[in-house]
């Protein structure tokens, strides 16, 4: 007969435990260690000291690897650090256990130990080990009725933690759901969005690193734009991948071609997510744990889905906002910013300048004799002229320089943190660049280019931003008026035009 | 009077259940010598520890994150890549770098080699024991052990002969299925191939030479010189425990299973055993050289202080006392020295050697993916030896098959 005083023992002990304590945990974390773990310990304890066991252990099944893995040692107070497997052959006493036919095992002399299964609702998650290996005192079938109802009640209390572990990471989904949503959200410009994306799933789903692949704005080929780690780092490798079958698992899978053997048999660690509005292939989201090893958990693929839905239409919505925010300070012409905007942004250039006492010089680039060009081929010939001028300086231009067209055939050059001596060597190249080739118009025609630059710099030549564009302009004004095709730097020895 | 400084320090079980004994008494040393600090010790299972120091690199908000972490010297540069560590370069100009074991530098460093986020503290360099009793009741010497045939020779003339009956030849060299790298490694190199090409842009396990390394192993599973489970009798024992007569091991157990007061001692091992330099493969002698760090957390919250701990723990008095009783080599020369001229001639002469030709493995950040994968491609290997099916054309078909995939991994990340 049971000895039920015990019995009731044995809840009082486990009902310490309250389930409830709120973990504070990492999400993907909160199931699995410590708590369980003190669970576990405390309650090995207490079975080592209320029925005078040596030692005991838990062990959970693996039904994969077919072994049952220790998850906690205890020796009477003493948590045993070792590290545990067996091996569960066909047809051993200890696969019967596993399987449900027999409850307990007990092991006699020289180990002296004893088996018993973890069962919770109608599932066995592993066993309970006792030993008497101090004391060499065999178990007898006596010992079993306690340890059963031991087991039992531990099992139980497990079941519970986890329940509520369970309800707790449907909680941290919402809230990650939550989070990266807003993420998306937060910003129309597309490399701020992506940014802000990717750190959040990071975050708040915990993956090693996060990729983003965009179909470029040709639609032929897709191009790695973003990468970002769990130390936050932003890697610049680029990759681009042309848009065709067979180049690329990745190009595939966002074609509709839905398995790859290499994409399947990582997808618990490595996940590629097609970004796609109703009518058009936006992208790849790639989010990996490839590093950590760690298996990204099956609760998290709604999340995801839901954001790569959502990140799809973003993207477009991204994409036309920045359409739409170049047509107004664009020239359609040449491409060009359109002089307002660079007004604005030699404004700002400026003041940065007088700010940290830096220099900054500014070119006005002019296209000799464009006027007799224009009314000998006509203006399509003028307008070809002025696309290839364009091109030919944005191509020599460094990044940081701005240009905008400036008048009908003259462009305004912004070289931020650039003395004069620099900026006279740019103009230089530039100049090669312009008047090197001739140029072929659609009738074949072909019209030999040059062009005259004029100079100036801040503080050098000039105080303000109205004398420095008037100082850029009278170096040009002076070229035009000797003889033009050079280029010339403001100096003070220059009349002044008015 | 300022409350000391509490560090935590998280190692795994390097002298099994004795570890908590045997690290607070070094730990009694530091407090003594340091009064200003204290260290909260804590004995992470192997598999347990992984998680652990994963769970606190992701999560910022970790509840009493470590200061000090003993790592597995391949997981450094993995660990870095996830912002798990922190950088020690610096510090390094504190210690005498040259004292420390060169090769295992490569366990210390990420790939570029320009930042450095751990220091070593013991290490495992491969050698092979064997029974001088066993070899001389077959007839043999311990030269005859000096090549890959002059070994196979001697395991199947134990197997062969009566004692066959009493012990097994070579055991698996744990009780996991599969292969670990670190033990595939010596046959693979000894061969003359590799794991991976020197960029780490490519799978190199899967060549001839490194083919030829990984059958010579397996057809000694095929012939039953290294005993299967669920195949030939089932064993869970080894060298030590008197069931075999020979082991690859990186470890001199001097305080365990060479101590008389072990609980498992036995005295006709430690009275017969015997040591050899890995036999010399087709390509050369070399052996496999790997063993355990110590790092700051980047979750650490008293770097300075870490790094005091870490100094102490990889000093050449601390490293002589704690190798003594783990029986893992000390990572630093002097100490090294010291430990070994203790040691019989024959021990100390054969892990100097063994370090001279000893070698690590790559420093990938997916090292840890690809150890995976060849897990368990040699798991599917074993289970064809099991099967009667294992031969030439199948191994390399498997290996080729782990070899595409590492490829793909390795395309992911380096």
């Amino acid at each position: 007969m049971k000895d039920k005083r015990a019995l009731q023992k044995i809840r009082d002990e486990f009902h310490k435990f309250s389930i409830e304590k709120p973990l504070g945990f990492g999400r993907r974390w909160s199931v699995l260690p410590r708590e369980k773990n003190d669970l576990l310990a405390h309650a090995l304890r207490y079975l080592c000291e209320s029925m005078q066991i040596d030692r005991a252990a838990v062990f959970f099944y693996d039904e994969v690897r077919q072994t049952l893995v220790a998850r906690q040692l205890v020796d009477r107070a003493d948590i045993l650090p070792g590290e545990e497997e067996i091996a569960i052959l066909p047809e051993s006493p200890l696969a019967r256990l596993l399987s449900g036919k027999r409850d307990y095992l007990i092991i006699d002399e020289p180990h002296y130990l004893a088996y018993v299964t973890l069962r919770a609702f109608g599932h066995i998650f592993g066993v309970l080990r006792v030993e008497n290996v101090h004391h060499k005192r065999a178990f007898t079938d006596q010992d079993i009725p306690l340890l059963s109802d031991f087991a039992h009640e531990l099992a139980t209390a497990m079941h519970g933690l986890e329940l509520a572990a369970s309800e707790r990471e449907q909680l941290a989904q919402m809230r990650a759901m939550h989070e990266v949503s807003n993420a998306i959200f937060r910003s129309l410009r597309l490399d701020e969005m992506l940014k802000s994306v990717a750190q959040s799933l990071i975050q708040q789903l915990g993956f090693d690193r996060v990729r983003l692949y965009l179909v470029n704005r040709d639609g032929e080929h897709l191009e790695s734009v973003l990468t970002l780690d769990q130390r936050g780092q932003e890697t610049v490798e680029k990759e681009s991948f042309p848009l065709k079958r067979g180049v690329h698992p990745m190009v595939d899978l966002l074609l509709g071609k839905m398995s790859d053997e290499r994409i399947e048999k990582y997808q618990r660690t490595i996940l590629y997510l097609p970004l796609r509005t109703r009518d058009e292939n936006m992208g790849i989201l790639m989010v990996d744990n490839l590093l950590s090893q760690q298996e990204i958990p099956p609760e998290q693929m709604p999340i995801l889905t839901a954001v790569a839905g959502q990140l799809g239409m973003a993207i477009k919505n991204a994409r036309l906002f920045q359409g739409v925010e170049e047509l107004s300070i664009t020239d359609g012409l040449t491409g060009l910013y359109l002089l307002r905007y660079f007004r604005q942004r030699l404004k700002e250039e400026f003041y940065r300048a007088e700010r940290t006492h830096g220099q900054l010089s500014l070119m006005i680039l002019d296209i000799d004799h464009f006027k007799r060009i224009n009314d000998t081929y006509g203006h399509q010939a003028g307008d070809t002229i002025l696309t290839t001028v364009a091109e030919r300086v944005l191509s020599n231009a460094r990044k940081v320089d701005l240009t905008a067209r400036y008048g009908g055939d003259e462009f305004v050059i912004l070289l931020p943190d650039t003395s004069a001596e620099e900026a006279l060597l740019l103009a230089d190249r530039l100049h090669q660049a312009v008047s090197n080739e001739s140029v072929i118009l659609s009738n074949k025609n072909s019209v030999n280019l040059t062009v005259s630059i004029g100079v100036a710099t801040y503080p050098t030549h000039a105080a303000t931003i109205e004398e420095l564009i008037k100082r850029a302009d009278e170096a040009l004004y002076w070229i035009k008026s000797h003889g033009r095709n050079r280029i010339r730097l403001y100096s003070f020895e220059i009349p002044s035009k008015i | 009077m300022a409350s000391p400084i509490k560090l935590n320090l998280w190692v795994m079980p390097n002298a099994g259940f004795d570890t908590q004994r045997v690290m607070q008494k070094e730990l009694a040393i530091f407090r003594k010598e340091n009064p200003g600090y204290d260290v909260k010790l804590t004995v992470h299972p192997w598999h347990f520890a992984w998680d652990r120091l994963i769970a606190v690199a992701k999560h910022k908000d970790y509840r009493d994150p470590p200061d000090v972490v003993q790592i597995g010297g391949t997981w450094n540069t993995t660990l870095a890549a996830l912002g798990a560590l922190a950088d020690i370069t610096d510090n390094l100009d504190d210690i005498e770098r040259t004292d420390i074991v060169r090769p295992v530098w490569n366990y210390c460093y990420e790939p570029t080699r320009t930042k450095a986020y751990s220091l070593p503290w013991f290490l495992d360099a491969r050698v092979l024991y064997y029974r001088q009793d066993i070899l001389s009741q077959l007839g043999l010497t311990p030269e005859d052990l000096g090549t890959w045939k002059g070994f196979r020779e001697a395991c199947e003339r134990l197997q062969n002969s009566k004692l066959g009956k009493k012990y097994f030849a070579l055991p698996l060299p744990g009780q996991k299925e599969g292969i670990l790298i670190h033990d595939l490694a010596p046959w693979i190199w000894g061969a003359g191939g590799n794991f991976l090409s020197s960029d780490r842009h490519f799978a190199q396990f899967q060549e001839a030479s490194s083919l030829k390394g990984i059958d010579f192993y397996f057809r000694m599973m095929v012939d039953h010189l290294i005993p299967l489970l669920g195949r030939d009798r089932f064993s869970t024992g080894d060298f030590f425990s008197g069931q075999f007569a020979f082991q690859v091991s990186g470890v001199w157990p001097i305080n365990s299973f060479l101590n008389p007061k072990y609980a498992y001692y036995q005295p006709d091992v430690a009275k017969h055993y015997g040591i050899s330099v890995f036999p010399s493969g087709p390509a050369g002698q070399v052996t496999y050289l790997g063993g355990s760090n110590l790092a700051i957390a980047s979750a650490s919250q008293h770097p300075h202080a870490a790094w005091k701990l870490i100094k102490f723990l990889t000093s050449v008095e601390s490293q002589v006392r704690h190798s003594r009783q783990i029986g893992m080599l000390p990572s630093r020369y002097t100490a090294l020295e010291e430990l070994l001229s203790s040691a019989p001639a024959r021990v100390a002469e054969v892990f100097r050697h063994s370090l001279r030709v000893a070698r690590t493995l790559p420093c990938a950040e997916t090292l840890g993916t690809i150890e995976r994968i060849i897990g368990r491609s040699t798991q599917n290997l074993m289970a064809a030896v099991r099967e009667n099916r294992y031969d030439e054309s199948l191994m390399s078909h498997e290996v080729s098959v782990a070899a595409k995939e590492a490829d793909y991994i390795l395309s992911l990340y380096e």
